[in-house]
């Protein structure tokens, strides 16, 4: 059973190494609470193609952001990676030291994230020219001169207005839109091959949302870079995404084309996300059907599907069997669940 | 099955989380502040069972045993008069122990209510209030502490008084501090606001709201106060206000025992030590209190 | 209480809020922050009406000014018929028991020092005329933790042993107390898990159908939750309502270019439909209260605007079938 969804879709290994740009393979990160091991990530397997923009979707605590900062190898104390592979450019990063020189000179230059916090992502003491072209200067190679053009030239791209004024400027002299937009400018300034968006635009109004959003899908398609965005919004990903990874308590629980997941959701959790949230185009009526109960807890959980407690489509099997690997259904479409939810579209309510 | 509608809160209580455990773990794990609790508890039982543990009594003159070394019959000597000096140091630390207490109680019961008053009105009374706490912190509190003795002389108050009202006076103004700037903080909750909207009178949202969430730095800042006190105490029975003879304080004891430097060294190391080591336990106390119960303190107190 | 016979429950009118700027030692004002601008608005009985729109516009001052948190600078609130936008305090206290509030944030919206069931019931000693004996008390608090879907047995926990969706069930018991007619939700659920967001609304909801009578001003800046669960929608930008009418009519004929801005940017959780809509991308930030443009507020950033757009504020006028709309152009 291959463990990275959609992997054996490429008839030979050279062609599949050509398109992933990376390969997360059974990543597991945990941290030591006072109260116990926290399982954040538990065996999470994904790929990223080159040129793709892909979702990362779940809500809190289920381990999306950190899979990310594992990836970037920026986990610390209480936390640790304790497993899985990184493949990047033939090389498995977490093979390098954290904070080695190689790592380093990943990070930023061909992995680049941008975060969720635009008003503390940024130094309040170094103008924006300074963060801007330290990132150029160290990892580029480039002269001050030919940085601080440089910087002019992406701060216009992203949309600030009177660049060359405004370059040296501090952080809190910019609204949150438009830091959010220095932010974009840093994480592409060095052309990466891959820019992480953890829950970028979580904290700004809808509007700017959707104005930075635009950007970001522009500039990556500019910059011939990968996306993954990071969210709890399903309608993002919808409006983004070309492929979804959902995940639950630490682990992927289905994967598949933007289409897939939105249009024949085979997981319970995906089922009960989506017919959760209210819809601008819903009907009148329209109820909200709740997933009942709440969102597990992440010490001590039990060899089986994390998910139990809360399902509505739930059988024996689920009970006694472990965690369910996640199978194939077509194409690049993945489940990790027991119960062929399409057969039992309309029983639920009667359990 | 017949769902109930509240099938969905019922499950989900989460575990009761005991607040107690995780206070005493952090509490006792370093083992100074250990040590500082059995300091305090050691001074409390000789404080409250004096009677009963001091081998003699502490004001009995004892013409023909004057400044004699510790021996067998008398284990830490006996001073000028005669007086066992181990009787005195039990009863010396009644003596610290009520005044410490005391003192933090008036001074706590006068300056905390100011300050929260100050906090959630703000404006002109803040003004008033906060800058009449600076005028009284301006003053030296041992100079306050005697201009204090001298005036209450004048109404027959003397002794152990003397020395409670002016400590109390003077420590007013740290209460009143401390308290308003954790009102400011407190006073942005939305909980104060939802007091508000529901039309909670302004004592009801200060004294049953406010106050119950800024005890944490209060306790912290009342356990450290304890400490100076008894050490200003101790400053103000050596310089000679305070404590009359014979009462049995520490300070006092140190002021007559360093006369007798070099000869009889254990009549002043003997209060001095039980007053840096009462001081001591204090503070460390005080910090595990702190740390226990909101480390975001650190710094503040 | 027998419930008045009047349609509209609340009446706003030309409400303004300006909170004033002051420098120096003297605190001289300077200038006004115009939270709230001329806002004029209804809400009936038993209906929920949404108010939406995105930071600075002044929805979450509206609904203080409501509550008589804040004096307003100017204009009518009028409650069950009274005009309560210059009473003072003392006089306040007696509507309070029937105007409620709900929080956004469960975490700071509950006194940690109390018990749940102390938080549940404090209105109720607030307002003493509400219950009589303790058995009563603790009747009604054990009703009141039951209409929420919470355990009562539980009542002597603190804040900090419930979930975030369970505290914020024990916020809407404690504005439940004393029955009120009026219930101000600000922000409600947007600090809580998407699946978690659902029981809330849904709680929302059936209590409304339970209960005769019971009104919802819901202050949100999700458009799709305000939109599923009100009745009638207010847009506001900056201080003022550009836009008010029925919910489904706000998303299948927004008429005010804001709106119709603000719908576009909402994504919609289904690829296919997103595939066919229209993007309208804003130009600009939403500028601050502190210095709004002359004229129509939105004209900076409008791709309807024309040069009589920033001459004059335009008022909001009806269209038909009570859709209200605040533009020159329409």
């Amino acid at each position: 059973m291959p463990s990275t969804p959609g992997s054996e879709a490429y008839s030979s290994d050279e062609e599949k190494s050509m398109a992933e740009l990376l390969k997360v393979e059974n990543l597991k990160t945990q941290f030591h609470t006072e109260s116990g091991v926290v399982k954040a990530v538990d065996g999470v397997s994904y790929y990223i193609d080159e040129q793709e923009i892909i979702g990362l979707v779940g809500e809190s605590g289920c381990g999306k952001s950190v899979s990310q900062l594992s990836v970037m190898q920026l986990i610390s104390t209480p936390g640790k990676i304790v497993g899985g592979e990184v493949i990047f450019e033939g090389q498995d990063l977490l093979k390098y030291k954290t904070h080695g020189p190689k790592m380093r000179s990943i990070r930023g230059a061909k992995i680049a994230m941008i975060f969720q916090e635009p008003m503390t992502s940024l130094n309040p003491v170094l103008t924006i020219n300074q963060q801007l072209t330290e990132m150029l200067e160290l990892h580029l190679k480039m002269s001050k001169k030919a940085a601080r053009e440089r910087a002019i030239e992406l701060l216009g791209m992203v949309g600030i207005p009177s660049a060359h004024n405004r370059i040296d400027d501090y952080p809190h002299q910019f609204s949150g839109g438009m830091r959010q937009r220095v932010m974009i400018a840093m994480a592409l300034s060095c052309n990466p091959r891959i820019v992480i968006a953890d829950e970028p635009t979580t904290a700004l109004d809808v509007t700017t949302q959707a104005q930075l959003l635009e950007l970001m899908k522009d500039m990556v398609e500019r910059f011939k870079a990968s996306l993954v965005i990071v969210t709890h919004n399903l309608g993002v990903v919808a409006r983004y995404a070309q492929r979804i990874y959902i995940m639950y308590a630490g682990r992927i629980v289905e994967a598949g084309t933007t289409k897939d997941i939105f249009g024949k959701p085979r997981h319970p959790y995906t089922i009960g996300l989506l017919k959760c949230i209210p819809r601008l185009d819903e009907e009148e009526d329209r109820k909200l059907v709740p997933i009942k109960g709440l969102p597990p807890n992440l010490i001590n959980m039990p060899p089986t599907c994390a998910f139990l407690p809360r399902c509505s489509y739930k059988i024996k099997k689920c009970s006694q069997k472990p965690w369910p690997p996640l199978t194939r259904l077509h194409g690049q479409h993945y489940v990790g669940c027991y119960v062929n939810t399409e057969e039992m579209r309309n029983e639920p309510a009667a359990r | 099955m017949v769902k109930k509608h509240s099938d969905i809160a019922f499950s989900e209580a989460p575990v009761r989380v005991s607040e107690w455990r995780r206070f005493r773990r952090v509490f006792f794990e370093r083992r100074l502040v250990t040590f500082g609790l059995v300091v305090l508890v050691l001074m409390l039982i000789a404080a409250i069972f004096a009677p009963l543990l001091a081998p003699y009594d502490p004001y009995e003159l004892g013409p023909g045993e004057r400044l004699l070394q510790p021996s067998s019959k008398h284990l830490l000597g006996t001073d000028l008069l005669g007086r066992d000096t181990l009787s005195r140091l039990i009863y010396g630390a009644r003596t610290a122990l009520m005044v410490g207490f005391i003192s933090v109680f008036i001074s706590g019961i006068i300056g905390i209510p100011l300050g929260v008053i100050a906090g959630y009105f703000g404006g002109i009374t803040n003004m008033v209030i906060m800058r009449a706490m600076d005028a009284l912190m301006c003053f030296p509190m041992l100079l306050l502490a005697l201009v204090l003795a001298a005036v209450l002389r004048e109404y027959a108050i003397s002794g152990i008084w003397v020395v409670i009202i002016a400590l109390s006076v003077a420590v007013i103004p740290g209460y009143a501090r401390v308290t308003h700037g954790v009102t400011l903080s407190i006073k942005e909750n939305d909980y104060i606001l939802a007091q508000r909207a529901m039309g909670s009178s302004n004592m009801r949202v200060m004294f049953r709201h406010i106050l119950p969430n800024a005890f944490p730095p209060l306790i912290v800042l009342m356990t450290m106060q304890l400490g100076a006190l008894i050490l200003a105490e101790a400053g103000l029975s050596f310089l000679g206000i305070g404590i009359d003879p014979p009462g049995a304080a520490w300070g006092a004891m140190v002021f007559d025992g360093y006369k007798y430097l070099a000869s009889n060294p254990v009549l002043w190391l003997a209060p001095g030590i039980a007053i840096a080591l009462v001081v001591f336990a204090f503070n460390t106390v005080g910090d595990g209190l702190r740390d226990a119960l909101d480390p975001r303190l650190r710094g503040l107190l | 209480m027998s419930p008045r016979q009047d349609e509209n429950i609340l009446d706003v009118r030309g409400l303004k809020m300006y909170f004033p700027v002051t420098r120096g030692l003297l605190q001289r004002k300077v200038a006004d922050v115009k939270a709230v601008d001329g806002v004029t608005f209804t809400i009936r009985r038993g209906e929920t009406l949404g108010l939406v729109g995105e930071s600075g516009c002044g929805k979450t001052t509206v609904g203080r000014c409501v509550l008589r948190l804040y004096q307003p600078t100017a204009g009518q609130i009028l409650f069950e018929g009274e005009d309560i936008s210059s009473l003072p305090e003392s006089k306040i206290r007696h509507i309070r028991n029937n105007i409620a509030l709900i929080f956004q944030d469960p975490y700071s919206s509950l006194d940690p020092r109390q018990s749940a069931g102390s938080i549940v019931g404090e209105p109720l000693k607030i307002h003493h005329q509400w219950v009589g004996s303790r058995s009563e008390y603790n009747n009604r608090v054990e009703q009141l933790f039951r209409l929420v879907g919470l355990d009562p047995s539980m009542a002597d926990r603190y804040p900090h042993e419930f979930s975030g969706g369970q505290r914020q069930r024990i916020g809407v018991a404690r504005a439940l107390a004393c029955e009120p007619s009026l219930i101000v939700c600000d922000e409600p659920i947007s600090a809580l898990d998407v699946s978690i967001q659902a029981q809330i609304i849904n709680l929302l909801e059936k209590l409304q159908a339970g209960i005769k009578g019971l009104t919802y001003l819901f202050i949100a800046h999700d458009l799709s939750v305000v939109k599923h669960i009100s009745d009638r929608v207010a847009v506001m930008y900056l201080g003022r309502i550009v836009e008010i009418t029925k919910s489904k009519t706000l998303y299948e004929n927004p008429l005010h270019p804001y709106t119709k801005a603000l719908l576009s940017a909402v994504p919609i959780a289904d690829p296919f439909v997103e595939e066919k809509r229209e993007r309208i991308i804003l130009k600009g930030e939403v500028p601050t209260p502190l210095n709004p443009p002359p004229g129509c507020s939105f004209h900076p950033r409008c791709f309807m605007a024309k040069p009589e757009c920033s001459q004059a504020v335009p008022p909001l006028h009806d269209v038909g079938g009570g859709h209200e709309v605040a533009c020159f152009r329409v």
